[in-house]
C-alpha cells in the first residue's frame, strides 16, 4: 500500500479514536454497558470556584475519568489482556493463584498478605490490649446478663494455601490470629472461636465441595455452614457436620465475585464460581424480619433455642446469617459500620458474638463495646 | 496535564488541533498560546503568572538587548540573574537552606516550604537560550511578545522538553504549515512516544518500584541487578517517549523540534552518551555554559574543570538533591577518566565499551533513582557483591511477573538492537507501511485501555 495512503490512515486514526469516542458514545452509550462496578460513587462535576483553583482541575479529572467513553470495555479489554495473555492481575489488590482462584491482597484492607506470610504479628502489649478491649465487653455484657463469644472468619489465603501462587510459599505457623487466639485462651476466659481446623477437615471430609468463592474475598454457603457449625458447638447448640449423610448439598447458580469485579473481569470468571444450598439441618422454617446489607438481619423461627442471638458482624456472616438463624427464636446480627451500642438495649440479647473476618482483627486493638 | 492522561488525548489534544487546523496563521500563535498557557495554569493555577512574568521579562530584556547595544552586557547579565534567581528561589531554595544550615549545625534559616513549578528548569533555560542568542546576535529580536511567549510556553514541550533554543524554531513561530503529511507524521510519532511511555515504562517501573521501595536490609543481590535494570529501561523510556511525544505533537501543529535521544544505550563511551541522551539539556550545557567558559581551549586543567562544573550543573539542574549531584558528578568523572586516557583503551574494544558503559549506567541511575546517599551506596554494594546478600532473597515472581519480562526483552531489543541490526532499506520500507500502521494502532489501542484502566479504581466494600 502506498506510503500516501497509510498516512492518511494515521490522520483517519487520529480523528477516530481519539476525536470521536464521544460521537461514538453519544450514538451507542445506551447500548454498551455503562454500569458502576466499583463500589463507590462517581465523582460529580465540580463548580468552578476563585477559592478552590488548585483542586478545580483534580476534581474534574476525575469526573472526566470517570465518564469516559467506553470505559468499562476499555478497562475489560485491558484487563483481559493482563489476565489471559500474561496471567497478571490488572489490580493490585488482587492475586492471580491457580487453577482461577483469586486472592484479595490489600494493604489498607487489613493486608490479608500479611497475615499469610506472619509479617505483622502483634507485639505483647498489643495482645494485652485487645484481651483487655474483650474482657471488658464480656464483663460489659455479663452485667446485662449475655454471654460473649469472639468469632473469626478465617482469610481465603490461609484455608486455600494450595491454591495461592508458589512464590509466595507456605503460610506462616506463626500469625496474628492464631497469636490472639492462643493469648485469649492462656490469659482469660474469653470464648473463642476460629474453625480453620472445622474447614480443614469439612475440606479433607468433601473433596469435591469448596468452601470460598474462588473469585470472590468470602466464604460460600458450604464455608458459612461449616463456621456456623463451630460456633453454634461453642453456644450449645448441634446441628450435623457438613459432610454428615443428612446433609444435602446442592449447586446454585453462579455468581461473580468482589475479586473478579476488582480486575474488571466480573462477567468473564462468572463460571469460575461455585455456591452451594445446604439442608437438612433443622431448618426450623425461620422468617426474615430484614435484611440490610450493611445494616440489620434479622430473623425469628419457633421452637428453636431461646436464647436472643445478636451478632456484630462484616460481610463474612452473610453465609451464615440463615444457618444460625434457624437455630435461634431470635437473632439480630448488625453490621459493625451501623453498630450502635444502645441496640443491645432495644435487642437485649442473652448472646453477643463479635464476628470478625481474620484480615481485619487489627479492629480488635481499638475496639470498646460502650463506646461503639 | 500529562500527555499520557484520559484528558489531554480525549478533550484538550482533539479541540485544540480542530481549533487551530482551522485558524489562520496570524491567530494560530495567539490561539496556542493561549491553550498553552490554559495547558500549564490546569497544574499551576497561580504559578502560570510566574511563568507569564519571565516570559515577559525575557521578552522585555532581548528587546533591551537589540535596543541599547551599549548596555547590552549588562542587560544580559540582568536577565540571567534573574531567571536564575526565580529558578534558584522556587527549585532550590529549600536544599540551600539545608546546606547551610548543615554547615553551620543549627537551623539559622527556616525552610521557605516553596513549591516547585512544574517545568520551570525547562522554561527557564529555553529564556535563558533566548536572550543569549539576541545578545550573540545569533538570532534576531523578537518584537511580537506572542511569538517570544509561544516559545517559552508551547505545551508540547513545556513540562519536559525537548529544550528547543529560539534560533531553531524562530522562523517556524513566523511561518508555518499543517500539512497531511506532518499530521500523521506527528501522530505516528506521538503513537511510539505514548507506547514507550504507557506499554514500557510505566510496566517496568511498576515492578522497579516495587523494590526500591522495600528496606534496603530486604534487598538482595539478584534484586538489586534486576531493579537497577529496570529503571535503567523505565528511565529512558519514560524520557525519551515523552520526547517523542513533544516531537510527534510539534509536528501536528506545524513545528520541527530537534531530536532529543539518539539510542543512548548504544554509547561506548560517557562522552559519546551525553550526545545521545537529553541532546538537548547537554547541548544547552555546552553552548551557554561549557564554551562561554573556555571549552578545551585554554588547557588540560581548564578543560577538566569545566566539564566538572558542567555537570556538576546537569546533576543539579535534575533535581534539588545531593543525589542528582553526586549522578552528574558520577558522570563527569568518567568523562575526564575518558580524556585522561581510559578512552583511547575503550575505542580499541567494543566489548570492553560496551561493559564498561553498562556498568556506569546502571549504577548512575541508581544514584539517581535512591535520594538517601548511604542507601544508595548500600544499594550498590549489593550490585558490586550480590554473593554477599543472597540469604535475603525472596521469589522473583513476587516482584517480576510474565508481562514485566516481555516488556523488558521489548525494552531491550527497542533500546537501538533492532534498529542496528536491521538493513537502512528494510526500516524505511518499515516506515508508514501497513504493517507499521497497524503496530501502531494495536499499539494505540493498548495505551487508550492502559490509560482508561488506570482510571478504575473499585473497592471490595462500597465506599460512601
Amino acid at each position: 500500500m502506498k506510503k500516501t495512503v497509510v498516512k492518511y490512515l494515521y490522520i483517519f486514526a487520529f480523528i477516530i479514536v481519539l476525536g470521536m469516542p464521544w460521537l461514538f458514545w453519544i450514538i451507542m452509550g445506551t447500548q454498551v454497558d455503562s454500569e458502576n462496578y466499583e463500589n463507590r460513587s462517581k465523582a460529580e462535576m465540580p463548580m468552578l470556584d476563585i477559592n478552590n483553583l488548585q483542586q478545580y482541575p483534580v476534581e474534574f479529572e476525575n469526573y472526566f475519568n470517570d465518564n469516559l467513553p467506553f470505559r468499562n470495555q476499555l478497562i475489560t479489554l485491558n484487563s483481559k489482556i493482563n489476565y489471559y495473555i500474561f496471567h497478571k492481575s490488572s489490580n493490585e489488590s488482587v492475586i492471580l493463584g491457580k487453577d482461577g482462584w483469586l486472592f484479595y491482597n490489600d494493604v489498607e484492607d487489613g493486608d490479608p498478605m500479611a497475615d499469610y506470610l506472619g509479617e505483622n504479628l502483634f507485639t505483647e502489649k498489643q495482645l494485652q490490649q485487645i484481651a483487655e478491649n474483650m474482657v471488658a465487653a464480656e464483663e460489659y455484657l455479663a452485667d446485662k446478663g449475655c454471654e460473649f463469644v469472639l468469632f473469626i472468619a478465617p482469610n481465603k489465603s490461609r484455608v486455600y494455601s494450595e491454591m495461592m501462587p508458589d512464590y509466595y510459599g507456605e503460610p506462616s505457623e506463626e500469625y496474628a490470629v492464631l497469636q490472639i487466639v492462643e493469648y485469649l485462651k492462656e490469659n482469660t476466659d474469653i470464648r473463642v472461636v476460629y474453625p480453620y481446623e472445622d474447614l480443614w477437615e469439612a475440606g479433607k471430609q468433601l473433596e469435591d465441595v469448596i468452601l470460598y468463592h474462588k473469585v470472590d474475598t468470602h466464604w460460600n454457603k458450604a464455608g458459612g455452614y461449616v463456621g456456623s457449625v463451630a460456633l453454634l458447638r461453642e453456644l450449645g447448640i448441634t446441628i450435623p457436620n457438613i459432610w454428615d449423610e443428612e446433609i444435602e448439598i446442592t449447586e446454585t447458580d453462579n455468581l461473580s465475585g468482589d475479586l473478579a469485579n476488582n480486575i474488571s473481569l466480573q462477567k468473564d470468571l462468572i463460571d469460575n464460581e461455585e455456591d452451594y444450598s445446604i439442608e437438612g439441618y433443622g431448618e426450623h422454617d425461620f422468617v426474615t424480619e430484614s435484611s440490610e446489607f450493611n445494616g440489620a438481619l434479622s430473623y425469628r423461627c419457633v421452637d428453636a433455642e431461646p436464647r436472643k442471638l445478636f451478632v456484630y458482624r462484616d460481610s463474612f456472616c452473610t453465609a451464615m446469617a440463615g444457618v444460625l438463624a434457624s437455630q435461634f427464636n431470635e437473632s439480630y446480627m448488625m453490621h459493625y459500620k451501623n453498630f450502635h451500642n444502645f441496640q443491645l438495649e432495644e435487642q437485649k440479647p442473652d448472646i453477643f458474638v463479635l464476628e470478625i473476618v481474620e484480615r481485619n482483627v487489627e479492629r480488635l486493638l481499638k475496639f470498646d463495646i460502650e463506646k461503639e | 496535564m500529562v500527555f499520557s492522561s484520559a484528558i489531554f488525548l480525549w478533550a484538550f489534544l482533539p479541540l485544540v488541533f480542530i481549533i487551530n487546523y482551522f485558524l489562520k496563521n496570524k491567530y494560530s500563535n495567539i490561539f496556542l498560546l493561549l491553550v498553552s498557557l490554559f495547558f500549564y495554569a490546569w497544574g499551576e493555577p497561580y504559578l502560570v503568572m510566574l511563568m507569564m512574568v519571565s516570559i515577559f521579562i525575557n521578552w522585555a530584556i532581548g528587546k533591551g538587548i537589540a535596543q541599547y547595544k551599549k548596555y547590552k552586557k549588562g542587560i544580559l547579565a540582568a536577565g540571567i540573574l534573574v531567571d536564575l534567581a526565580i529558578l534558584g528561589y522556587f527549585k532550590y531554595a529549600d536544599f540551600f537552606v539545608n546546606i547551610i544550615n548543615s554547615i553551620v549545625g543549627k537551623d539559622i534559616f527556616i525552610e521557605p516550604g516553596v513549591k516547585l513549578p512544574i517545568g520551570i528548569s525547562f522554561f527557564t533555560f529555553q529564556a535563558i537560550s533566548y536572550i543569549v542568542d539576541v545578545y550573540r546576535g545569533e538570532t534576531e529580536v523578537q518584537d511580537r511578545l506572542v511569538n517570544v511567549a509561544l516559545y517559552i510556553s508551547f505545551f508540547p514541550q513545556l513540562i519536559a522538553g525537548p529544550i528547543v533554543k529560539y534560533k531553531d524554531i524562530n522562523k517556524q513561530l513566523d511561518c508555518r504549515t499543517i500539512t497531511g503529511d506532518k499530521i500523521a507524521e506527528g501522530f505516528r510519532r506521538f503513537i511510539y512516544g505514548l507506547s514507550k511511555k504507557v506499554l514500557i515504562s510505566n510496566i517496568l517501573g511498576a515492578s522497579a518500584d516495587a523494590v526500591f521501595n522495600r528496606n534496603i536490609d530486604t534487598i538482595s543481590g539478584t534484586m538489586a541487578w534486576i531493579a537497577a535494570l529496570l529503571y535503567a529501561f523505565q528511565i529512558y523510556y519514560d524520557f525519551s517517549g515523552y520526547s517523542d511525544m513533544a516531537i510527534g505533537l510539534g509536528k501536528m501543529f506545524g513545528f520541527d523540534f530537534l531530536e532529543n535521544f539518539n539510542y543512548p544505550y548504544l554509547s561506548k563511551s560517557v562522552h559519546e552518551f551525553w550526545r545521545r541522551w537529553h541532546i538537548s539539556l547537554s547541548t544547552w550545557f555546552k553552548e551557554y555554559v561549557y564554551i562561554p567558559l573556555g571549552g578545551n581551549r585554554k588547557g588540560i586543567t581548564c578543560t577538566y574543570f569545566n566539564l566538572s562544573v558542567v555537570f556538576f550543573l546537569t546533576g543539579l539542574w535534575h533535581g534539588a538533591s545531593f543525589n542528582f549531584v553526586l549522578w552528574g558528578l558520577f558522570h563527569g568523572f568518567f568523562s575526564i577518566v575518558e580524556r585522561v586516557g581510559i578512552g583511547k583503551v575503550l575505542e580499541k574494544s567494543k566489548l570492553l565499551s560496551y561493559v564498561y558503559m553498562f556498568l556506569v549506567i546502571n549504577f548512575g541511575w541508581v544514584l539517581f533513582r535512591i535520594e538517601d546517599l548511604r542507601e544508595a551506596l548500600r544499594f550498590i554494594k549489593r550490585m558490586i557483591v550480590p554473593w554477599k546478600y543472597m540469604n535475603l532473597e525472596i521469589p522473583v515472581w513476587q516482584y517480576i511477573d510474565y508481562r514485566t519480562i516481555f516488556t523488558f526483552v521489548c525494552a531491550v531489543l527497542g533500546m537501538g538492537i533492532l534498529q542496528k541490526v536491521i538493513p537502512e532499506d528494510k526500516k524505511e520500507k518499515w516506515r508508514f507501511s501497513i504493517m507499521e500502521f497497524l503496530f501502531c494502532a494495536v499499539c494505540l489501542i493498548l495505551c487508550i485501555a492502559s490509560v482508561a484502566s488506570d482510571t478504575y479504581n473499585p473497592f471490595i466494600y462500597f465506599k460512601f
